[in-house]
């Protein structure tokens, strides 16, 4: 990692972007005491005292990792006694993540699915303040992955701190409330992620004549450059403009908007863009 | 097995011609099973056993490496020096119950040959006992480092057989005598004297100790701190 400096605010939902290789898992690696850094340092709620801090997070780092001779409930047994939780919260944990009917099973025995669940179930015994996901997602249907932003939604709710490091695009920008973008161990960006990008976004234009329409626009102080695409035209806004007065103003000036549409920036082609 | 084993030698009887004559060797005549001789014969021949579990914990701590359920307990909180003492204290745990077995079996096959000794007696060389669990434990611990360092079940076992049965040999015939035996395998190995020697004393003249070492014990104890110290430090800064 290349001198990354990062401050999470708490009870945001903060995501951690990048490619393969940048440095996702290894910069939540050294805050759990797994990779240790060349330098700098870390605080958890202000104290340095890691081991003992890490007791009050959850956290599930690349893979589910659990004894395959063991059954679910003795597994979330371990996990108890280390965080000191009473084990009186695994049934309710297990019931969280629907898998309470299959916890007398060997963990060997479990779908990649319920591998994923019972980690999340394992990082949330502790009842954490903070919630460290790796991926979470991984390997899951379609169906897993809409359980598992169901529940990492519901968590944020809860006033937890989400750590999120993820491929999944569209996912940080439905559930994340801030964003860092990495890149081969540097960071890009680090903020909300609404101000990630510039949000205002393009505006598709077209109509029957399109060289006066582009013209139209050209003039247009609001608009910035214009590309064509078929019989689109895409232009760039500069600043806020009101699709009905700008429909009106074309009208106004003989030309109709056969199509007039604002398309609101993505998260995945911001991202695309700067980690080009 | 050992029982079976202990039995099977107490019932063998060959002829040993020697000077033209004929003397009827009877191995049970000789109170190979009797109290209070049995402690040093069972445990000397149990020791050849340490190996095997010397393997069973390099797997314990392998397969921690394995599932990476070693990297998972140190994320839930659990201290680099919590884990590494954990992990100690079952193989202790595991040395004192071999231990207690080998007590159990000594005490069974001694009843069975022997016909109706003192208690006083039946106790009597049982610090064998402590010698066996020093030196199971100087090789257990010293597994363990290896599994720590290796990381990897396969390697890791070769490794501390090509170490006890080849490296340490010929590093033993470079330094004098007695040095040698201070090496870490051999000093264990060196606790319990070959016990037979009591039965050639008479043809063969070699030194024998009839009870367990406390130079070569005192030796391991070293043995069995510095690979307990030496697993906490490599474990300690080590990324997983």
């Amino acid at each position: 990692m290349n001198d990354l400096s990062l401050e999470i605010p708490k009870g945001s939902v903060y995501g951690i972007l990048g490619p393969n290789g940048s440095g996702k898992t290894t910069t939540l690696g050294m805050i759990l005491g797994i990779i240790a850094p060349s330098y700098g340092s870390y605080d958890w709620f202000g104290r340095t005292d890691g081991e003992v801090m890490r007791q009050k997070v959850g956290a599930i780092l690349e893979n589910p990792n659990f004894y395959p001779y063991l059954n679910g409930r003795d597994n979330l047994k371990i996990v108890a006694d280390i965080k000191k939780v009473s084990y009186d919260k695994i049934d309710p944990t297990l019931e969280r993540v629907g898998l309470l009917h299959r916890s007398g099973d060997k963990f060997r025995t479990y779908s990649l699915g319920m591998k994923q669940r019972l980690a999340i179930g394992a990082a949330l015994l502790c009842d954490p303040e903070v919630l460290i996901l790796d991926e979470p997602t991984n390997g899951l249907d379609p169906a897993g992955i809409a359980q598992i932003r169901q529940l990492i939604t519901e968590v944020a709710q809860s006033g937890v701190t989400i750590l999120l490091a993820s491929h999944l695009l569209d996912e940080v920008e439905k559930v994340c409330t801030h964003v860092a973008v990495l890149k081969t161990g540097n960071m890009l960006y680090s903020g909300p992620v609404s101000s990630a990008f510039n949000s205002l976004g393009t505006i598709e234009v077209s109509a029957d004549n399109l060289t006066n329409l582009r013209q139209r626009l050209e003039q247009h102080s609001h608009i910035g450059s214009i590309q064509q695409q078929g019989e689109l035209l895409h232009c760039e806004i500069t600043s806020e403009i009101n699709l009905a007065d700008l429909n009106r103003e074309l009208v106004q000036e003989q030309v109709v908007p056969s199509h007039l549409r604002h398309v609101k920036p993505r998260l995945e082609d911001y991202f695309l863009e700067i980690t080009k | 097995m050992i029982f079976g084993m202990a039995i099977f030698i107490g019932s063998f009887k060959i002829n040993i011609t020697a000077n033209g004559a004929e003397y009827p060797f009877h191995f049970g005549k000789l109170g190979v099973l009797d109290f209070p001789y049995i402690w040093h014969n069972v445990t000397y021949v149990v020791g050849f056993m340490k190996y095997i579990l010397a393997i069973l914990i390099v797997i314990f701590i392998t397969n921690e490496f394995s599932f990476r359920t070693v990297r998972q307990n140190v994320i839930d909180g659990m201290s680099r020096t919590e884990y590494i003492n954990s992990k100690l204290i079952s193989t202790l745990l595991f040395g004192i119950a071999s231990t207690v077995f080998v007590f159990l079996i000594t005490l069974i096959l001694g009843f069975v040959r022997s016909n109706g000794t003192a208690s006083d007696v039946i106790f009597m060389r049982s610090s064998f006992l402590v010698g066996y669990f020093i030196e199971l434990m100087s090789i257990l611990t010293f597994a363990f480092f290896i599994g720590l360092l290796i990381k990897r079940a396969g390697f890791a076992i070769i490794a501390v057989m090509v170490y006890a049965f080849v490296i340490e040999p010929l590093i033993g015939y470079k330094i004098p005598e007695p040095y040698d035996a201070f090496l870490p395998i051999s000093s264990s190995r060196e606790i319990i004297d070959i016990p037979f020697k009591r039965y050639t004393q008479g043809l063969v003249d070699m030194e024998f100790n009839e009870t367990p070492s406390v130079l070569y014990s005192a030796i391991s104890l070293g043995y069995i701190a510095l690979w307990s110290g030496l697993s906490h430090w490599l474990f300690a800064k080590r990324d997983l």
